[in-house]
């Protein structure tokens, strides 16, 4: 006799289909998977290498404006480094750096967030009040006022953009804790003398899983965009690694004469961000349509 | 309202006290923060007079005692690089940076709400598709690229704006404009979706059956209700604007703390950055202490509560 088909195959399949139905979700995740794929593939995709000078060439346009060539398709940045090819490189900081720092984040502030809803008392007046603290801070002159002091770096970014991120995954999930504590399934299953470990694991984890996940695809665009901020101002990783970020900042100079260097690093922040809040966008409205979070 | 209000400022206060902590554990998390304060090529000899003449080797608490007391006064210390008190120079910079906040907040405001009318009352018309299609972009762009597309459009092409400084109405634009371009698309879309769900509530329908003009309708009845939600997240946001600061204000050379606090972070002038920081945290809190005091005020289903 086949087996029946499990619950969680059913919803699994209906939220793919409504994900699938969802046309800017489906552009969404088509970007975010394109520039995933280049970051992953960089060495192998990157038409020249990004880190390779050649000043006889430098400012070239793209290929498509007169003195454009197909050797350097996006043009030449003020050293003669092939435009295409350090954007390449470039999302793999982007992602790395998103990716990385939103791993942290959901899970300090979800750990945070279970046991202040969970056990209340002392300890959530504590967490809630490190949160209003941190919240007091404009984000960016934390992050800053953190980097003063420790310096800057690949590592430090990561840590630091994922430590300062926890509170609004700590506050989500508090609030979705406070809701589920008093439904019957987690009454009964007190009841039946099953230890707070159990029930936090067991019954209280899986429902906040939901609404994490797209919080986090959500912040990932915010730390993508923080990102190309900071390395913007030479606070991020240091050169000569390619980030979006700095690519801007070195062709701010050249506006007058070659738009293109500027120009490119911001399309591909704001395409990437855009794929990334259009996936996140979708997977709210697939997974639970009642959610509403304003991305921020 | 008074007890909600007495409240309001205890939690301020904790709040501050919070911030203060924090601020003090930073300087620590280097190991060592005199090397914050002094120079680089600092002697050995040099180093150990600047830890006993600042207490540096009394217990922590004391020292954060002795921190506290000093912040209150609105001594933090003298700036290494300009050797001047360091809250002085970031007071000097503050109504630059107020003006710019308060441009890219007024400029958002000023362009989002009437779109997100627009929208909301031409629902699936071009203008709606226009208008949303420009905010969604508008959340995606950072907003220093916002900045330098505008001078390179403005400033360099059209030769309409400047490209920096700070002074005549014109410079204040594309700053304004470049700090306030993600708020503005926040708020068009928010102003949209909530002129959406009043619009069909009963009160609305009521003032159409009497007959009000449709203008009227719109303005008074349905808009200043769906600003309400709006007053908190441009309390909310007025942490990210000061935040954003730091970059706009390296984009367009405008002298302001933003920038300060950059050049301090580069010199290592650790007292400026400590300084200027707290002093916009202080800010961000008490903006959001009067806007929660606002918001119960505007709504009345609060305020009578």
């Amino acid at each position: 006799m086949p087996r029946p088909e499990s619950t969680e195959h059913l919803i699994g399949s209906r939220v793919l289909r409504k994900l699938l139905s969802h046309r800017a979700a489906v552009l969404g995740a088509a970007i975010t998977v394109v520039v995933l794929l280049a970051s992953v593939l960089a060495p192998w995709v990157a038409p020249k290498n990004p880190f390779d000078l050649d000043p006889a060439r430098r400012l070239l346009p793209p290929v498509w404006m007169e003195g454009g060539t197909w050797t350097y398709p996006l043009g030449t940045d003020h050293v003669g480094r092939d435009i295409l090819s350090r954007l390449i490189y470039g999302s793999r900081i982007s992602m790395l750096v998103g990716l990385s720092a939103v791993t942290i984040s959901a899970t300090i502030g979800v750990l945070l967030g279970l046991i202040s809803g969970f056990y209340g008392g002392p300890i959530e007046r504590m967490i809630l009040w490190l949160a209003d603290v941190q919240i007091a801070f404009p984000f960016y002159l934390l992050v800053i006022s953190i980097i003063a002091v420790v310096g800057t770096g690949f590592g430090t970014i990561i840590v630091v953009f994922g430590v300062a991120g926890w509170v609004i995954y700590a506050r989500l999930v508090r609030g979705t804790v406070l809701s589920l504590r008093s439904r019957e399934f987690v009454e009964a299953a007190e009841a039946l003398g099953a230890s707070s470990l159990r029930v936090v694991v067991r019954h209280v984890l899986p429902n906040v899983v939901t609404p994490v996940i797209i919080l986090a695809t959500l912040r990932v665009a915010s730390v993508i965009v923080w990102e190309s901020g900071l390395s913007f101002l030479g606070l991020s990783v240091p050169p000569p690694t390619p980030t979006w970020g700095r690519m801007l900042s070195d062709g701010r100079a050249y506006l007058a004469n070659a738009w293109w260097t500027a120009t490119f690093p911001g399309l591909a922040i704001m395409v990437t961000v855009l794929g990334v809040n259009m996936l996140g966008d979708g997977l709210r409205d697939a997974l639970d349509p009642r959610l509403e979070l304003r991305g921020k | 309202m008074r007890r909600y209000l007495l409240t309001s400022v205890v939690h301020a206060v904790s709040v501050t006290l919070g911030v203060s902590i924090l601020s003090f554990v930073f300087m620590h998390l280097s190991g060592d923060p005199v090397m914050l304060m002094l120079p680089p090529d600092a002697t050995d000899k040099q180093i150990e007079e600047f830890r006993e003449r600042m207490g540096f080797n009394d217990p922590i608490p004391l020292q954060y005692f002795r921190f506290l007391s000093s912040a209150v006064r609105g001594d933090f210390g003298t700036s290494l690089r300009h050797q001047q008190p360091a809250m002085g120079l970031v007071l000097e910079r503050l109504p630059a940076t107020l003006e710019l906040a308060v441009a890219g907040m007024g400029l958002a405001l000023l362009v989002a709400v009437p779109f997100g009318i627009l929208s909301a009352t031409r629902r699936g018309s071009v203008v709606d598709y226009l208008g949303m299609g420009g905010a969604l972009l508008g959340l995606s762009m950072p907003n220093f690229w916002v900045g330098i597309i505008g001078i390179l459009i403005f400033s360099v092409k059209l030769h309409l704006l400047p490209t920096a400084g700070r002074g005549t109405w014109a410079q204040l634009v594309l700053p304004g404009l470049a700090l306030g371009s993600y708020l503005m698309a926040l708020l068009a879309r928010l102003t949209r979706s909530g002129m959406l769900e009043v619009i069909d509530q009963d009160y609305v329908r009521t003032a159409r059956a009497k007959g009000l003009p449709e203008r009227l309708i719109i303005w008074r009845h349905a808009l200043m209700n769906a600003l309400i939600p709006l007053v908190t997240v441009v309390g909310l946001q007025m942490g990210e604007l000061l935040g954003g600061t730091v970059v706009i204000e390296t984009v367009f050379a405008w002298p302001g703390v933003g920038r300060l606090i950059l050049q301090a972070v580069f010199q290592r002038d650790y007292p400026v950055v400590q300084a200027a920081v707290l002093i916009l945290a202080m800010i961000f809190v008490v903006a959001n202490l009067l806007v929660d005091t606002a918001y119960r005020y505007l709504d009345p289903r609060i305020r009578h509560a």
